[in-house]
């Protein structure tokens, strides 16, 4: 009994456990410490991966300054970094580049839209190209920047409002030319990516065959497939949520409605053979409608994509576009009326291109017509080849055929009534089928 | 009674002997893998990684805000340990490949090397 309970030998217990609790708290540090160091290196890996794909982006600016095609892949690796893999293709008016960056387990895919440098002329106010008329500024007319016109120069105002002599409203240079002088715009990209579009359509993987209202409950049921046939209507009425195109691609043969604040994203494409409505505070982004009809956004709706439209597109009632918004109309058109409507609107900004062709023999000249009216204001580019209505406050650049007006019983006019024209550098990229130029940069990095 | 007077003898404290033994063990263990431990931590330090890799960060965001491509090195002092953030930049055809390396200085420590390629149309 004496024996159980002496402590001799307790020397070496204690010792052992002693050093079994000091190995126990060494252990705990060095897990806690590697632990540590496998997050902060995976964050070391993931800085990597960014600057990678960062680096895919820059080496397709590079190509594209060499090669000027507008769909290419390309990879290239750094060492002791990693690798980026680059995939370049025509979206809307811009190039859509998909860079990814692998280091080690790591991976990052930015996508970003590629521009093209604005050339010279697109620094002053207004270019005005067609033929050799005298353009008339008439009532509260006023254009700061330089202007480039015809030969005939610029005149006084013959009809409403007051009267004053020439380019006393002119607040810039005036430089007149012989030349043609209206900036072409690049449809390749435009045609190519249109070719794109058609190629996906030919692999739908799901037809709805009736008018499909996408709400919550529904959209559960076509998320996950990467296009759609909507062989009907397609209401999108979301309310407040998100709806993420990424990459996919909807079809829909009757009309769109996007209402009830729904929210769109993602680089994806809406192609619609009727009209589209964009109403009620909804708010698109990044992604393109192609609309093979008319497009009209009202009702506050904010677009900050691209409108690729056949016929006419008209923004009211406080809707506005926004960021690098696109809108673009080439179609053709047998009517005559506005093909670009901007009504009633405050805060509009981004790109407007119209070049719709008449189907009407002898009324070409008559025809692609652009109205920024009733003291709306829109800063960014406008390119029209055909005739343009500005009774508006625009910041940024104009370029147009001319400002054909009629003016009883036979008289078409060359005038610009109550416009405010300020030339200011808006964008230091503007979309690829704006500029000829060769020099590419990200959209964003200003 | 008899159970009480065994327990009372045989609770005695340890003898300096006793106690002298014990703290020469745990020394003789305990010192060389303290030392190894201290060593370990120096080298892994998750806290240097984080700071050389923030470091490097910022400086490569300033090279590339700036558009500044110039060798250089600096040394920047965080929490009374220093570090130094070396700045190279290599022009290939019409790209430039910008390496950022930021490593604490005076200590055997890996640094982290960040590598990004501008596109650059210009001489260096």
């Amino acid at each position: 009994m004496n024996k159980l309970i002496s402590n001799n030998g307790s020397v070496l217990l204690i010792v052992m456990i002693a050093l079994l609790m000091v190995t126990s708290l060494y252990s705990a540090v060095i897990l806690y410490g590697s632990y540590h160091r496998k997050l902060a290196l995976r964050d070391v890996l993931a800085t990597k991966a960014f600057y990678l794909a960062e680096s895919g982006v820059e080496a397709a600016l590079s190509h594209l300054d060499n090669e000027h095609e507008y769909s290419f892949s390309l990879t290239g690796q750094i060492e002791a970094s990693g690798k980026y893999e680059a995939i370049v293709k025509p979206f809307g008016a811009y190039l859509l580049c998909i860079s990814k960056g692998i280091s080690g387990s790591r991976e990052k895919t930015i996508r970003c839209l590629l521009g093209a440098k604005p050339e010279g002329k697109f620094n002053n106010a207004l270019n005005l190209g067609g033929k050799d008329y005298p353009l008339t500024l008439a009532g509260r007319t006023s254009i700061t920047g330089d202007v480039l016109v015809s030969p005939s120069g610029v005149l006084p105002g013959r009809f409403k409002g007051r009267r004053f002599g020439g380019d006393k409203l002119v607040y810039g240079e005036i430089k007149s030319s012989l030349f043609d002088r209206l900036p072409e715009y690049d449809d390749t990209i435009i045609k190519q990516f249109q070719e794109n579009v058609s190629d996906i359509s030919h692999n739908n993987s799901k037809t709805i065959d009736k008018t499909y209202i996408l709400d919550d409950e529904s959209y559960g049921t076509i998320k996950n497939d990467s296009s759609v046939y909507f062989k009907s209507d397609l209401i999108i009425n979301i309310a407040d949520n998100i709806l993420e195109l990424n990459d996919r691609y909807y079809k829909v043969k009757g009309n769109l409605e996007i209402v009830n604040t729904s929210r769109i994203c993602g680089y994806g494409v809406i192609e619609v053979d009727g009209n589209v409505l964009i109403a009620d505070d909804c708010y698109i982004k990044d992604i393109i409608i192609i609309a093979h009809k008319n497009v009209l956004l009202k009702d506050q709706a904010l677009f900050a994509g691209q409108i690729i439209a056949n016929e006419k597109v008209e923004i009211n009632q406080n809707a506005c576009l926004a960021g690098e918004a696109v809108v673009i109309s080439i179609g053709k058109l047998a009517d005559e009326d506005r093909c670009i409507y901007i009504n009633s609107n405050k805060i509009s900004k981004g790109t407007l291109l119209c070049d719709i062709q008449s189907t009407k023999p002898g009324r070409q000249s008559m025809f692609k017509s652009l109205d920024l009216s009733n003291t709306s204001s829109f800063s960014g580019l406008i390119f029209n080849t055909g005739y343009s209505k500005v009774s508006g406050y625009l910041e940024g650049n104009l370029s147009t055929a001319s400002f054909y007006l009629y003016d009883a019983p036979t008289v078409y006019i060359n005038w610009l009534v109550d416009a405010n024209i300020i030339s200011k550098v808006v964008y230091k990229v503007v979309p690829a089928v704006f500029s000829r130029n060769s020099d590419y940069a990200k959209v964003g990095n200003l | 009674m008899q159970k009480l007077a065994i327990f009372k003898v045989t609770q005695r404290g340890f003898t300096l002997l006793e106690v002298i033994i014990v703290v020469a063990i745990l020394s003789a263990v305990l010192i060389p893998v303290s030392i190894f431990f201290q060593e370990y931590i120096t080298r892994s330090s998750s806290s240097d990684l984080l700071i050389n890799h923030q470091l490097a960060k910022s400086r490569m965001e300033k090279v590339l805000v700036y558009r500044h491509y110039v060798d250089n090195d600096t040394t920047i002092v965080v929490d009374h340990k220093s570090f130094i953030v070396e700045t190279t930049s290599v022009k290939t055809e019409n790209m430039i490949l910008i390496t950022i390396s930021a490593k604490r200085s005076k200590i055997d420590s890996k640094a982290v090397v960040l590598k990004r390629y501008v596109y650059h149309k210009e001489e260096i």
